[in-house]
Parts: C-alpha cells; sequence; structure tokens
C-alpha cells in the first residue's frame, strides 16, 4: 500500500471518529433539553394539582369573587393542555399573575387568612413557585447550550441533515407583564 | 442582567471540566511521588548495598559479590532501579488512594453526630435544597443537622448520588432566608464540582508522598505508638526486599551504576525526600483554595443573587465559625473551622478575599464602602473563645521549624560531596552512610530537647 491510500485511510477513519463525537454531543445535548423539560413539568403538575384545593378553600370564604376562581381554573386547564415550552411560558406567567390576584383576595377576609388551611396551602404554593422558577432556570440553560452547540461550527451540518431544531425557551421575557395600576383611593 | 451573560448549565459542562482537571492533577501529583519514592529507594538500596560491600571484607557471601560488581562497573543503573520502585509504589499508591476514598466520608459523618433531617422537619431548609436541586439538575444529597452553636456547615461525598450536607444550628440561627439559599447553594456546588474526591485524591497522594520521610524519620527513632512504628517497618522491609529482589535481577543483566555520579545518586534524593512533602503539600493546599473560589462563583450563578452569598460571609467573618476538629478533615467545611488563613498551607482564602472575589465578578458595591460586619452576640463570643485552638507555638508537635532542618540536610550533602571529591570513592560512601546516621541522630536531639 503506498502512502498515498494509508493517508487517505487514516483520514477517513479521524473523519469517522470526529462524525461518531459531533453525533453524541448533539444527542447528549438534546436529550439533557427533553430532560429539564420533563423537571419542569414535574413541578407545573405539582402545582397544578395544588390549584383546585386552594380554589376550594378561597371559595369557602369568599364566595362572590368568581371572576378570579374562574380565570384561575381555566388558565390552569390551557396549561395542562400547552403545546410547548413556548407557550406554555406565556400560560404560565399569566396563571402565576392569576394566583397573585387569588392570593390578594384573601387580605380583605380576614378569617380566611388566619385558616391553617390557607396558610399551608399558601406556603407549599410559594415553595412550588420558587421551585418552578429553578425548574425554568435549569430548562433554559439547557436550551441556551443545545441551541448554541447545533449552530457552532462543527455541529452544524451534522444537525441541519439530521433536522435538530432549535428548542424554545420557556418564559424567557416578562414583555408581556400588564401593568399595574396602584390606586390609592380604594385602600379602606 | 439576562441569561445570555452567564455560563453553561452548572452540573454538566463543569463536571466534563473538572473531570478533566482532577485527571490532570493527579497525574502531576502522581509523577511528583513516583518521583520521589524512586529516589528514596535508590537511596536505601544503595545504602544496603554498601553495607554488604561492606560485610564482603569480611566474607566471600553471593550477594556481597553481586553488590561489588554493581558498585565497580561503569554503566548507569539509575533508569533501571528506578523501574522496580515505580512498579511497586505505583501499586501501594493505587492501594492507598482506594481505601482512602471508599472510607473516609464514611467515618468522618459517623464521627461527627449530626442528625438526619427528614423531609417533615426543618421545613424551610430542605424546601431550600430541593429548589437548588431543581435549578442545578443534582439528585437531592441526604441533610443532615449539627447541633452545635458554631456556624458552618460542609459536604462529604464523593458523587452527587452518595453526597450529604450536615448544617449547624448556629449557621440556622445566623441566617435569613437569602443568606441560607446562597451557602447551600456553595455546598451543592462543591458536590456539583466533584470537590470532595477530587480534595480526597490529592490529600491521599500527599500523604503518600509523607511516606519517605516518615519511614526514614520513625524508623531510626522510637515513635510514639508501637503500632505505627511496627506497620512502617513492615512497610519498609517489604518494599525493600521487593526492591532488592528486582535490583538483583536486573543487575545480572549488566547494567551498572558508575561510582561518580553515586554520590549525586544519594545527594539529589535526600533533598528530594525532605522537600518534596512540602511541595505536593503547598500544591494540594493551593489546588483546594481555587476550587472554594469556583464553588463561591457557582453558587451565584446558580442563586442568581449574588448578595445572598456575600452578606452570609460577612456575617460569618466574626469568627463564629470555629470548631474544634482534627486537620484532616478541615477541607470539607464551609469556612475553615481551624482559622488558618494566609499561608500557603491554608484549605481555604480569607473571608474577605472571597467577598471581594464574589462583589467583583457580579458587579457589587464593595462593602467597605458599605459598613460593618454584623457583630456576634455574648453568648456566640464566649462560643468563640472555647472553640479557638491555640495553636500559636509551632513546634509544639517536636518538630523544629523547616530552616533548621534543612541546614542539617544541605549540610550533609555538602560533606558527601566533598568526600567524594578529595578522598577514596569507597570509602566516601561508608563515611556517607555514616554521617547520615550522625546527622540523623543530631536532628532527632534537636528536635526532642525540650522533652524530658
Amino acid at each position: 500500500m503506498d502512502y498515498q491510500t494509508t493517508i487517505l485511510y487514516g483520514l477517513a477513519f479521524v473523519l469517522g471518529i470526529l462524525t461518531i463525537h459531533i453525533y453524541n454531543r448533539l444527542v447528549r445535548s438534546w436529550q439533557r433539553v427533553r430532560e429539564a423539560w420533563s423537571g419542569v413539568e414535574v413541578q407545573l403538575t405539582q402545582r397544578a394539582s395544588l390549584i383546585p384545593n386552594l380554589v376550594e378553600t378561597v371559595k369557602g370564604y369568599a364566595r362572590h369573587e368568581s371572576h378570579v376562581f374562574e380565570e384561575v381554573t381555566r388558565l390552569r386547564t390551557i396549561l395542562q393542555e400547552a403545546p410547548g415550552p413556548a407557550e406554555a411560558g406565556k400560560v404560565n406567567h399569566d396563571l402565576h399573575w392569576s394566583l397573585g390576584r387569588l392570593l390578594a383576595v384573601a387580605e380583605n377576609y380576614p378569617q380566611l387568612k388566619a385558616s391553617d388551611n390557607f396558610k399551608e396551602l399558601q406556603t407549599e404554593l410559594s415553595f412550588l413557585e420558587e421551585k418552578i422558577a429553578y425548574a425554568r432556570q435549569f430548562y433554559n440553560a439547557s436550551v441556551q447550550l443545545y441551541n448554541t452547540t447545533i449552530q457552532s461550527f462543527p455541529y452544524l451540518f451534522l444537525a441541519s441533515v439530521l433536522r435538530f431544531r432549535p428548542a424554545e425557551f420557556f418564559q424567557a421575557e416578562d414583555k408581556d407583564r400588564p401593568v399595574v395600576k396602584v390606586e390609592f383611593g380604594k385602600i379602606k | 442582567m439576562n441569561e445570555e451573560s452567564f455560563g453553561p448549565s452548572l452540573a454538566y459542562n463543569r463536571v466534563d471540566r473538572n473531570l478533566r482537571q482532577t485527571l490532570l492533577l493527579s497525574l502531576l501529583l502522581v509523577i511528583v511521588v513516583v518521583l520521589q519514592l524512586a529516589c528514596l529507594f535508590i537511596f536505601l538500596a544503595v545504602t544496603f548495598g554498601v553495607l554488604v560491600v561492606v560485610n564482603e571484607f569480611f566474607s566471600h557471601h553471593v550477594l556481597g559479590a553481586t553488590f561489588s560488581k554493581i558498585f565497580t562497573q561503569k554503566e548507569n543503573l539509575i533508569f533501571w532501579s528506578a523501574l522496580p520502585a515505580l512498579i511497586s509504589l505505583g501499586l501501594a499508591l493505587v492501594l492507598i488512594i482506594f481505601l482512602h476514598t471508599r472510607l473516609a466520608g464514611y467515618f468522618f459523618l459517623r464521627s461527627v453526630q449530626a442528625i438526619q433531617i427528614r423531609p417533615g422537619q426543618e421545613r424551610e431548609l430542605w424546601q431550600t435544597l430541593e429548589s437548588l436541586c431543581v435549578g442545578s439538575g443534582l439528585p437531592p444529597p441526604r441533610l443532615y443537622l449539627q447541633e452545635t452553636q458554631a456556624a458552618n456547615a460542609f459536604v462529604t461525598g464523593l458523587s452527587p448520588k452518595q453526597a450529604s450536607v450536615v448544617v449547624t444550628r448556629g449557621l440556622l440561627n445566623l441566617l435569613d432566608h437569602r443568606e441560607l439559599e446562597g451557602i447551600v447553594a456553595h455546598e451543592l456546588s462543591r458536590i456539583g464540582n466533584y470537590d470532595i474526591r477530587l480534595n480526597t485524591i490529592l490529600a491521599a497522594v500527599v500523604w503518600v508522598l509523607r511516606l519517605p520521610k516518615l519511614i526514614l524519620t520513625n524508623l531510626l527513632f522510637k515513635t510514639e505508638e508501637f503500632g505505627e512504628a511496627v506497620v512502617l517497618f513492615i512497610l519498609f522491609i517489604l518494599f525493600a526486599v521487593l526492591f532488592l529482589v528486582l535490583l538483583i535481577i536486573i543487575a545480572t543483566m549488566k547494567f551498572l551504576i558508575p561510582l561518580s555520579s553515586l554520590v549525586l545518586y544519594l545527594v539529589l534524593p535526600i533533598i528530594i525526600i525532605f522537600c518534596g512533602p512540602r511541595l505536593g503539600l503547598a500544591i494540594q493546599r493551593k489546588v483546594s483554595r481555587e476550587r472554594v473560589f469556583l464553588a463561591d462563583a457557582d453558587a451565584i450563578l446558580l442563586t442568581r443573587y449574588p448578595p445572598g452569598l456575600t452578606q452570609a460571609l460577612q456575617k460569618l467573618r466574626g469568627g463564629l465559625y470555629a470548631m474544634q476538629i482534627s486537620t484532616a478533615t478541615a477541607h470539607f467545611y464551609l469556612v475553615d473551622p481551624l482559622q488558618r488563613v494566609g499561608s500557603f498551607e491554608s484549605t481555604h482564602p480569607a473571608i474577605e478575599e472571597r467577598v471581594a472575589f464574589l462583589e467583583k465578578i457580579s458587579g457589587m458595591i464593595p462593602s467597605s464602602k458599605v459598613g460593618e460586619h454584623l457583630p456576634a452576640t455574648a453568648q456566640q463570643e464566649a462560643e468563640i473563645r472555647d472553640n479557638t485552638l491555640d495553636d500559636t507555638n509551632p513546634e509544639s508537635n517536636g518538630e523544629p521549624r523547616k530552616p533548621i532542618k534543612y541546614i542539617f540536610i544541605l549540610f550533609g550533602a555538602l560533606c558527601g560531596v566533598l568526600l567524594a571529591l578529595f578522598v577514596n570513592l569507597r570509602i566516601a560512601l561508608i563515611g556517607w552512610v555514616l554521617f547520615i546516621i550522625i546527622s540523623f541522630g543530631m536532628y532527632w536531639l534537636w528536635a526532642n530537647r525540650n522533652k524530658t
């Protein structure tokens, strides 16, 4: 075998190893994104199971605030059926604010505020919201890594051939936060 | 600050990079250790061989004949005598590291008397830990609480799956929620960065580095503990026998050393044996300090709230973290409980340095412009006084300070070289051995001059 053939074989071998490495890296990156997303879903599901309990408790004392209850229940259902992270992010954002309004309702009902059941649920909810925030942070970091990888130099060829698409961030921006108007006149 | 300005996810990329770093550093230290131990065994074997040659004056023994061949021919043995040392001591190193990593953490946790916290107890602490685990992608470690007023925390466990975090009651009382979050994030970062595994391996390697010096100094004098002396003696015999057997095999293959460089081969090992442990220790401590900075940085990366950890460290500046523990385990803690800072052998950087570092990388206002650290209450101050070790006398363990030891060694080396240059070489060898014994004797006398 002459040296040209040897070099050719050597080059082919090295390219083969590189391709394997690149493919594995892409797969690993993508699986981490999926794993991170399942972590987010776990926390969202836990909160979703908490919400009916919370709504019932508040309803027990504040029957007339029905618009808040309906909104919370509606958003909860939509969140469970959200197709992907970006959609889920928007709905989660709205749900978070609705829950805030629900808890604010309790301010006007001292009996509700003092009840142990409500306090327990409130603490649980705050813990869960913290976990959701951390899960979101972790998921977005994984997505950022993955998106960067599939657009970086050696990986982008194989990524486009194998149809690795960029993943969506979960609730990355707060652009849609409604402007809260504070009306001091209403405070008694 | 948006998410793009921060680095990669905590758990994954850091781990890859740190595993590589661990490997490289371990390799470096292993090379240093092996060189050192090779020197020891060359020295010991040659000394032994010299004694056998002397013995040959009185009898014709086959062993003596072989060694006299070694010392009168001119080829190079140094490389081939290093080889058996490499083999036998490579095995010893692997064994010691394996034992150390498997057993140290387990016994440490048992000795500390911490109570495990179940998910229902200490809710806030547990939830903080769980949230941070969600944020970092690590499995939740076991959580323990130690009932002591000293405010400190530590981690054990070689991998995230086997990790444990211990927090003291004093720490829980001292810090608020955000600060506690910063501290737990720091501990979790240590787990995720495999810091404990790295430090344990390095500590084991440094211990092996001390072995030659230990063997040499302790075998010649009585040790406090008879058991320790027996173990060391047996080790020495085993290694010497193994080494000499291999040496004889190699010597019969006609690789032999030149006499003129023999003295150099005796002088250099002595210097390496005594300076090596210090160098290894300095490397290990430096690595430990750098890892603390890394854990701090990863903690604020995880919590996205730098003032949490920074204020917690500020609160600890008063010395509330002091505890009486053995030096071997001090590097696991959040802040060094033995309060050794500033020297090259401290395992943690000073709190002021850590605070300054965090402020720099997170763009906060430096605390010097803001105010004093939180003063300790009277009860906490009394606790600190009870717990701070009185370690001002470096000669309390009987060893003379560094410069004096090294003077003895260098003096001995110089005498050896002079003898070799101006006197017959065979006499130089015998004289050299005698001188080693005399200088060790002097060293021992100096070291024990304060004892009755």
